[in-house]
């Protein structure tokens, strides 16, 4: 990482309420036009970094209570949230959070709300439109009824229609069949290197986020607790046995043996 | 241009998002046109042009409504007070300063979304519950407070504007008949229903739709909530203002009875019944409360002989009767009228063969 990063986090402290301490000092970069994955297990706090940066903290009265957040240069994390989507970051919150009674299209018009130039908004169709074909067979279809894959693809798609500098993904495979997150994933790599998005990648499915990243950080408990490329994480062995659910030989494990790993997990905080 | 929409295949943007797109449509619209102001007005007799205005006066109530209620999901139970702040703004500038009733309308919707606006302030804090005890508050601060106690007092006659026919007029025309009434609201209502219904096609339509679907992810995609939330308030005040300011037109004597707290749970429940979300909805639920309502009168006129109490019971039985209805509806059609429409729509698409 030579070039200055476009986002860049310090050590950031998240509180809830003023007194649930979320993130103890989280710091992450993600580089000019490249994917960064964010592993870690339910309530290590994954979301709430993704919230951290794009503003939506305020919405479950929580917030940056130190360290700070620098996105091409700018300071963002005193910013609202659609200032901070102006200036280029947009979300994919998890979930599949659809417009449910707007068309699939309306969806992704939507998504291009803050371009003004209405050239700009079809040529962002079609580009959607390409990256994601079964989009537009269903284009003029509720999106209340499409499937979860589809859905999935229009959320990811509305986000692309805004243009962004950087996109936050959160965990783009939940709830999804194995199939449709490989597909998902395919274009979203695919995406990466035709069009040079930065990518923040949220995942539990640790395998394939690294598949996909050349780069990720493992949070536990409101830290960072281990920053690596994928492939020298892949080869550590507490990923594999806490996140790949593998030993060397590729079984999985015993209870017993489990505690005991439980044990040295610990130690990794 | 065809004249059936199967087999039709849009090759440009233009094509897709035009009104009317194929000639049955058009033709239906001609038919409801002739409709509406030829054969009601000339051939309907004076009693159906009373009704038809009343269903105007509640299509341009509940228009508002819907736009809140059911595009941007914000619920108010207060929209009595701003077409009340539309009729009184209209009916003091056409009293007091002379000023001509088209010019004091539109000056009464204005001020009506402006007041509106104020009362939606506290959306940007609250949601749900809180954001319709908010919405009681206006209805109670404007008409039984403010109105009641101080507007009312201008003129210095106390209770309620005297407005003797012939004091509304457009230009030369004198409005003094139902039937130039009924032409005004008719027209009104048309140009302030498609306004809107152009409005929700447009970008703010489609910001409005994704607060409502999900705030959360609207926000994300760079919709600046407070600004269109208060957007959507105007523009409910602002039609509210016309409708009161048009209603002015049928009165005789405007008074705050007219904007009782009932009359918002009424236009809520015109929405309920019509369609939740739907623009047909606010004309189907209001055609329904309407004709219902007249309905209700010549089922209980010839029992009266028999049971001569009911004529006492009358508003009693009205209100059980608009609850009756909002149960049975959302019983068995939670999606209102306008669900149907389209059911029975889709199912003349696909005649003979149902898939």
């Amino acid at each position: 990482m030579t070039e200055e990063p476009i986002l860049k986090i310090n050590s950031i402290e998240v509180k809830y309420h003023e007194v649930i301490l979320v993130l103890k000092g989280v710091s992450i970069e993600v580089p000019q036009g490249g994917i960064v994955a964010l592993l870690g297990a339910n309530g290590a706090g994954k979301s709430t970094t993704l919230k951290a940066i794009s503003g939506l903290l305020k919405h479950e009265d929580g917030k940056v209570s130190d360290g700070n957040i620098v996105f091409l240069g700018d300071r963002i994390d005193k910013k609202n949230a659609e200032d901070i989507a102006k200036s280029g970051i947009v979300q994919v919150i998890e979930g599949r959070r659809v417009f449910e009674h707007l068309t699939v299209e309306q969806n992704l018009v939507v998504g291009a709300h803050l371009r003004r130039d209405r050239r700009a908004v079809k040529d962002g169709l079609e580009m959607v439109y390409h990256y994601f074909p079964r989009l537009k067979e269903k284009r003029n279809e509720t999106a209340g009824f499409i499937s979860g894959g589809e859905q999935q693809m229009t959320v990811v798609g509305r986000a692309l229609m805004a243009n962004p500098k950087l996109m936050l993904l959160d965990e783009p495979s939940m709830g999804l069949a194995p199939m449709l997150i490989k597909e998902i994933f395919n274009i979203i790599t695919r995406l990466h290197e035709e069009s040079k998005i930065s990518i923040l990648l949220v995942e539990q499915n640790a395998k394939l986020a690294l598949s996909v990243a050349p780069y990720a950080y493992v949070m536990e408990n409101g830290r960072i607790v281990m920053d690596d490329t994928a492939e020298k994480l892949l080869e550590n062995p507490d990923i594999k046995d806490f996140y790949l659910g593998l030993t060397d030989l590729g079984t999985r494990k015993s209870f017993r043996e489990v505690k005991h790993y439980k044990r040295r997990k610990r130690w990794l905080t | 241009m065809q004249y059936l929409p199967c087999g039709i295949y849009h090759e440009y943007y233009q094509q897709d998002h035009a009104w009317w797109q194929t000639r049955f449509v058009i033709g239906k619209m001609i038919l409801l046109g002739i409709f509406i102001f030829y054969i009601l007005p000339f051939w309907g007799g004076l009693y159906w042009v009373g009704v038809a205005t009343l269903t105007i006066y509640t299509i341009m109530g509940a228009l508002g409504v819907q736009l809140l209620i059911g595009y941007c999901g914000q619920v108010t139970l207060g929209h009595a007070a701003f077409i009340a702040v539309g009729a009184y703004t209209a009916t003091l500038l056409t009293l007091q300063l002379h000023l001509p009733y088209l010019l004091s309308m539109f000056i009464g919707g204005l001020v009506a979304g402006l007041w509106s606006v104020l009362f939606g302030l506290p959306s940007a804090k609250v949601k749900g519950f809180y954001l319709i005890m908010t919405s009681l508050a206006a209805q109670f601060v404007t008409v039984d407070f403010i109105l009641t106690q101080y507007v009312s007092q201008i003129g210095g006659r106390g209770q309620a504007f005297s407005l003797p026919p012939g004091s509304i007029t457009i230009g030369p025309l004198v409005l003094d008949s139902d039937l130039k009434v009924y032409f005004l609201g008719a027209v009104l209502t048309i140009l302030l229903t498609m306004g809107l219904a152009n409005l929700l096609r447009s970008k703010v339509g489609r910001a409005w739709i994704a607060i409502r679907d999900n705030d959360i992810a609207a926000e994300t995609m760079g919709i600046n909530i407070i600004t269109y939330k208060l957007m959507a308030f105007f523009v409910a005040g602002f039609i509210g203002g016309i409708a009161g300011a048009f209603w002015v037109s049928t009165l005789a004597a405007l008074s705050p009875e007219h904007f009782q707290w009932f009359w918002s749970l009424w236009l809520v429940g015109v929405i309920l019944i019509g369609g939740v979300g739907s623009i047909y909805g606010t004309i189907f639920g209001s055609l329904f409360m309407v004709l219902i309502m007249e309905g209700l009168k010549f089922i209980i006129i010839p029992l009266t002989p028999v049971y001569p109490a009911l004529t006492m019971k009358f508003l009693f039985l009205k209100e059980a009767t608009f609850g009756l209805a909002i149960c049975l509806f959302l019983i068995y059609e939670p999606n209102g009228l306008a669900y149907r429409w389209w059911q029975i729509k889709n199912y003349f698409n696909l005649w003979p063969f149902s898939y």
